[in-house]
C-alpha cells in the first residue's frame, strides 16, 4: 500500500506540475487564437496533409480521441484494410495491452495481465449496443468480418461507465458500414475456405436511413498441438475452424427521431471437448444471439435531450452433440431471453457543463440450461440435469457531468450505482469515472484518469449450484464438481491512469502509465467463482509517423507486471486441472500473461492507389505450463511477420483487390494456451485474397 | 511488492517524468488534426480565389460571390464565420443557407452535402448553365456529374475535380488547384 501511495502522489504531482507551469501562459494564447483565423490561414496544399480528427463514442457523445476519458485506439476502415485485419482477433493483437491467445478450440483475449477464463471479462459492442453473449463469448476468430466495418474503436482499461455493470478489462465497440448504394466484398485463401460480404443501403438525409451489412465465412483451421501438449480430449486435430452457418448481420434505420438496430450473430465450430476421438462424436459449440434494439431520441429544447431504449435479445451458447449422447464428453445448453431498457437525459443548459443522467434494468429469463455427462471409466452417467432455473433482474443508476471551463481544461465526474439479483447479498455497487484532461500547449494533451467498474458475474458463474462444493454426494453432480462455491460477489477493478499525447511534427507520441487493482476475480476454478485478487502496474507507448509523404509509420509498446492473490481453496482433485493452471503459484503471474508485448508496421503508398504494408508483432516473457514436463515455464521472445498489399480503384473501376499474409516467418513455436495446463503451436502462414466490389 | 519490481515502477516514472519535463518547452502551434467539415470549409474559402467566374455569373462587379449550402448546415456555422468580412476577386463573400433546390438559384458555389445524396440530380439540374460551381461530399459526386467532390483519403480530405463539366459552365480552374486533385 506505500508504494501504491506513493506511485498516485507522484503522478499527482506531476499532472499538477504540468498544469500550473504551463497551462496558464498557454491558456490565454489558446483562448485568443480563434480555430478559424488559423482556418483561414491553411493554403491548399496545407489543407490537403491535415488530417480529420477521429472521434470516440466513449462517452457517448462524438469527441476527439485525445481528449476522451481513457485510453482509446481507434481503427478506421482504411487501417484495417491497409493491414490486413480480416477478424477481430487479428485486430485486437495488435492494440498495446491486449493479447490473443486459444483456450482448447476458441480464441480469447487478456488484457493488461487480466487474462480470464474465457472473454467475460472484455465487452464487445455493436454500434454502442452492448451484445457480449451468455457467459462465454467468442468473438474473436470470426463471423464478424471486418470487411463490413466502419471503424473499430477499443477502450483499453475499465471503460464501459455508461453500460450496465458488466464489463471489465476492454472495451470494443463495432461500428459497422452504411453505404449509400451497395457494395460486395468476396475473400478466400489456404485458411480461408471462404469470407463474403455485402452492404446495402440509402440514405435520404442524415436522420432518414435505412442500411444492411451482413457477412458470413468459413476457415479452415490449423493443427495447433503436438503430441507432448495435445489435451486429454482433442481427438480434433484442426483449430480455428470456423464452420457454417456462421454469420453476422446488422440492419440499422431511422426516421427522425426514431431508430432501430437488428442484430444477427452465430458462430458454428467443432467442440472440443466432446471431440475425444470416438466415432459417435462429432460436437459442435454454436454461440448465437439474436437483438431488436428500438430507440427514440428527443431533443426538447436545445440543451435537453433525452433517449429511451428498448432491447430485446436471445442469447445462446450450447455445446452438442450431433449423434445423439457423446462418449467421454460433457455436453452443455445455456439459452436466455434477454431484455433491458434505458431512459438517459442529456443537458447542456449550464454554462461549460454537459449532464448524463439516466436508469437502466434488465430481466435474464434463463431457460433450457442444463447438462448432461456421459464417461465410460470410470462409468459415470448424468442424464439431462438443469444447472440453474432463475431469472434475475438488475437496476443501475447514473450521473456523469463533463465540465469544460477552458479549452485547455476538461473535468470529467460520475457515479453509478448498481444491483443485481444474481448476488445473493442484497446490495448496492457503486462504480465511478473520473478524469482531468489538459491541453497544455496545442500539441499536448494530457489525461489522469481514475475508473471503477463493476462486472457482476454471468448467470452460469452466478446462479449455477448444481456443480459446487457445497452439493457433493449430490447424484446429480459430475465427479469435477467438487472444488468451488459459486460466485458470492462481483468483480471490481479500479484503475489509476495517466496519459499523455504529443505531436512533435512529424510525429504523434503517446504514454500511458496505470495501477490496477481488481477484487474478487471471478474463473472457472470447478465451477466458477471469486478466486482471489489481481493487482498490476503497466506502461503503454505508441508511435506514428509520417516518414515521407508516402510512408508512414506505426509502432506501440506494452508493459505489465501483474500478480494475482488467491483466495484459500480446499485442495485440488485430481482432475482438477485448471486451478493448478490458472496462474503460477510461484511467480503469481496468471497464465499467459507477457511482460512485455510490441507492434509496428509501415504503411508505404507506392502508387496513390497502391498500398503496402508489412508488420510485426512480439512479445516475450509469457508465463505459461508445459504440459510436457508438467511445470511451469515462462515463454520469451516470439515474433511474428505480417504483410498486405492493396490496389484500390483496380484499372480506373470501383473495385479494389487486397492480398493479405500472415506469419510470413511460418513461427510455430509454443506459446501458452489460456487458463489450461496445455501449450499451442499458432497458425503457420496464411495467405488470403479478397476483391471489394462498389456500386 | 517485491524490490526488482518497485525498482521497474520507479524507471518508468523516472523516464515519464523526464518525458513530460521536456514537453514544457515544446510550444510547437503545429495543430496536426482538425474536425472534418473544419477543414472542408477551408477549402471552400480556397475554392473561391482558385476559381474564376464568367462576367455573366454576377449581377453587377461588386454583387457578393454567394456560397450556397443546400439542407442543414454541416459545417456548424463555421462557414459563415470563416468568411465573414471576405472580399475575392472584388466580391464579398456570402453565405446562403438553402432549404429548397430553388434556393440555390444565383449561387457561384453551392455546397451539396452527403446528407443531402438524395437530392443531387435535382440540384445539379438547377444550377446546369448558370456558371455556379458545385461542390460535394457523398459517394460518387463527381460521377453523378458534380465538379468538386470531396473524398476522404486515409484522414485527410482530398477532392476529385471534374474539369469537363467545370468548362462546359465557363469556369476557370487553376492550375494549382487542378493539380492537388485527386
Amino acid at each position: 500500500m506505500v508504494e501504491f501511495s506513493s506511485i498516485r502522489l507522484s503522478l499527482a504531482a506531476a499532472v499538477l506540475f504540468a498544469i500550473f507551469s504551463d497551462a496558464a501562459a498557454q491558456a490565454a494564447e489558446l483562448e485568443g487564437q480563434t480555430s478559424e483565423e488559423n482556418l483561414k490561414k491553411l493554403s491548399l496544399e496545407e489543407l490537403t496533409r491535415v488530417k480529420v480528427i477521429t472521434e470516440s463514442t466513449l462517452s457517448r457523445v462524438e469527441e476527439r480521441v485525445d481528449e476522451a476519458p481513457g485510453s482509446v485506439y481507434v481503427y478506421t476502415r482504411e487501417m484495417i484494410q491497409n493491414r490486413g485485419y480480416r477478424s477481430l482477433g487479428e485486430l485486437l493483437q495488435t492494440v498495446p495491452g491486449f493479447t490473443v491467445f486459444h483456450k482448447d478450440l476458441q480464441f480469447v483475449t487478456g488484457v493488461r495481465g487480466l487474462n480470464a477464463n474465457d472473454n467475460e471479462k472484455t465487452t464487445i459492442l455493436i454500434n454502442g449496443q452492448n451484445l457480449n453473449n451468455t457467459h462465454e463469448p467468442d468473438y474473436l476468430n470470426g463471423p464478424i468480418n471486418l470487411d463490413s466495418v466502419e471503424r473499430v474503436e477499443v477502450v483499453v482499461g475499465p471503460s464501459a461507465f455508461f453500460q450496465q455493470a458488466n464489463t471489465l478489462a476492454a472495451t470494443i465497440n463495432v461500428i459497422t458500414r452504411d453505404v449509400d448504394g451497395a457494395e460486395l466484398v468476396a475473400a478466400a485463401g489456404n485458411a480461408l475456405k471462404y469470407a463474403g460480404s455485402m452492404m446495402a443501403g440509402k440514405k435520404w438525409a442524415a436522420d432518414r436511413f435505412v442500411s444492411l451489412s451482413f457477412t458470413t465465412e468459413a476457415k479452415r483451421g490449423f493443427d495447433a498441438w503436438d503430441a507432448l501438449n495435445r489435451p486429454l480430449r482433442a481427438g480434433r486435430s484442426q483449430t480455428g475452424e470456423l464452420d457454417w452457418p456462421s454469420f453476422f448481420g446488422v440492419f440499422k434505420a431511422q426516421y427522425g427521431d426514431l431508430s432501430t438496430q437488428m442484430t444477427a450473430y452465430r458462430s458454428t465450430f467443432p467442440e472440443m471437448n466432446i471431440n475425444d476421438g470416438s466415432r459417435d462424436n462429432n460436437g459442435q459449440y454454436v454461440d448465437q444471439f439474436y437483438s431488436l434494439l428500438m430507440k427514440a431520441e428527443h431533443h426538447w429544447t436545445d440543451s435537453l435531450t433525452s433517449i429511451v431504449k428498448l432491447e430485446a435479445t436471445l442469447k445462446e451458447i450450447t455445446r452438442l452433440n450431433q449423434g445423439g449422447l457423446p462418449v467421454n464428453a460433457l455436453e452443455l445448453s445455456d439459452k436466455q431471453r434477454y431484455y433491458s431498457g434505458e431512459l438517459a437525459l442529456q443537458y447542456s443548459g449550464l454554462a461549460d457543463h454537459f449532464f448524463q443522467a439516466g436508469v437502466q434494468g434488465n430481466h435474464e429469463d434463463n431457460f433450457d440450461n442444463w447438462f448432461t455427462f456421459n464417461f465410460t471409466s470410470p462409468p459415470e452417467h448424468i442424464p439431462r440435469t438443469a444447472i440453474f432455473t432463475r431469472d434475475t433482474s438488475a437496476v443501475g443508476f447514473y450521473l456523469d457531468d463533463t465540465y469544460q471551463p477552458a479549452k485547455w481544461l476538461k473535468i470529467v465526474g460520475g457515479l453509478r450505482a448498481d444491483h443485481n439479483g444474481k448476488i445473493p447479498a442484497d446490495r448496492w455497487f457503486p462504480g465511478a469515472r473520473a478524469a482531468v484532461i489538459v491541453q497544455p500547449t496545442l500539441n499536448w494533451v494530457s489525461k489522469l484518469m481514475f475508473n471503477r467498474a463493476v462486472r457482476m458475474p454471468s448467470a452460469q458463474a452466478g446462479l449455477n449450484y448444481v456443480w459446487g462444493r457445497q452439493n457433493i454426494g449430490d447424484p446429480s453432480n459430475p465427479s469435477f464438481a467438487r472444488v468451488s462455491i459459486p460466485v458470492q460477489r462481483p468483480e471490481i477493478l479500479e484503475t489509476f491512469e495517466w496519459q499523455n499525447i504529443v505531436y512533435l511534427e512529424p510525429v504523434r507520441l503517446g504514454l500511458s502509465v496505470y495501477h490496477e487493482e481488481l477484487q474478487d476475480f471471478i474463473s472457472w476454478f470447478e465451477p466458477f467463482t471469486n478466486i482471489g485478487n489481481f493487482t498490476g502496474n503497466g506502461a503503454e507507448l505508441t508511435f506514428q509517423a509520417k516518414v515521407f509523404s508516402s510512408l508512414n509509420a506505426w509502432a506501440n509498446v506494452a508493459y505489465n507486471r501483474s500478480t494475482i492473490d488467491a483466495f484459500a481453496h480446499p485442495p485440488v482433485s485430481s482432475n482438477g486441472l485448471e486451478p493448478q493452471a490458472a496462474y503460477d503459484p510461484a511467480s503469481r503471474r496468471l497464465t499467459g500473461s507477457p511482460l512485455v508485448t510490441a507492434n509496428g508496421g509501415l504503411n508505404w503508398e507506392v502508387r496513390p492507389n497502391i498500398v503496402f504494408s508489412p508488420s510485426a508483432r512480439y512479445f516475450t516473457d509469457q508465463s505459461a505450463h508445459d504440459n510436457a514436463t508438467d511445470s511451469f515455464v515462462i515463454v520469451r521472445n516470439r515474433y511474428y511477420l505480417d504483410a498486405t498489399l492493396i490496389w484500390r480503384q483496380v484499372l480506373g473501376t470501383n473495385a479494389a483487390v487486397r492480398l493479405s499474409a500472415t506469419n510470413l516467418l511460418d513461427n510455430r513455436s509454443q506459446i501458452p494456451a489460456q487458463w489450461t495446463r496445455n501449450m499451442y503451436r499458432p497458425q503457420g502462414i496464411a495467405v488470403v485474397l479478397g476483391v471489394d466490389l462498389q456500386f | 511488492m517485491d524490490r526488482p519490481r518497485k525498482k521497474a515502477d520507479l524507471a518508468i516514472l523516472r523516464w515519464f517524468g523526464a518525458l513530460c519535463f521536456l514537453l514544457l518547452f515544446v510550444r510547437n502551434n503545429w495543430a496536426s488534426e482538425l474536425p472534418e467539415y473544419d477543414i472542408k470549409a477551408a477549402y471552400l474559402f480556397n475554392f473561391s480565389k482558385f476559381v474564376e467566374w464568367p462576367p455573366h455569373a454576377f449581377s453587377s462587379p461588386s454583387a457578393p460571390l454567394v456560397i450556397g449550402i443546400l439542407g442543414s448546415d454541416p459545417f456548424g456555422g463555421t462557414l459563415d464565420r470563416i468568411t465573414q468580412g471576405e472580399v475575392v476577386h472584388g466580391h464579398k463573400l456570402v453565405v446562403r443557407h438553402c432549404r429548397t433546390i430553388g434556393d440555390i438559384k444565383g449561387c457561384h458555389i453551392v455546397f451539396i452535402p452527403k446528407t443531402e445524396s438524395g437530392r443531387v440530380g435535382e440540384a445539379l439540374a438547377a444550377v446546369r448553365g448558370s456558371g455556379a460551381l458545385t461542390v460535394g461530399d457523398s459517394d460518387h459526386f463527381v460521377t453523378q456529374g458534380g465538379m468538386i467532390g470531396f473524398v476522404l483519403a486515409g484522414k485527410t480530405v482530398r477532392f476529385q475535380i471534374n474539369a469537363g463539366v467545370a468548362r462546359r459552365e465557363a469556369l476557370a480552374i487553376s492550375s494549382r488547384l487542378l493539380k492537388l486533385g485527386i
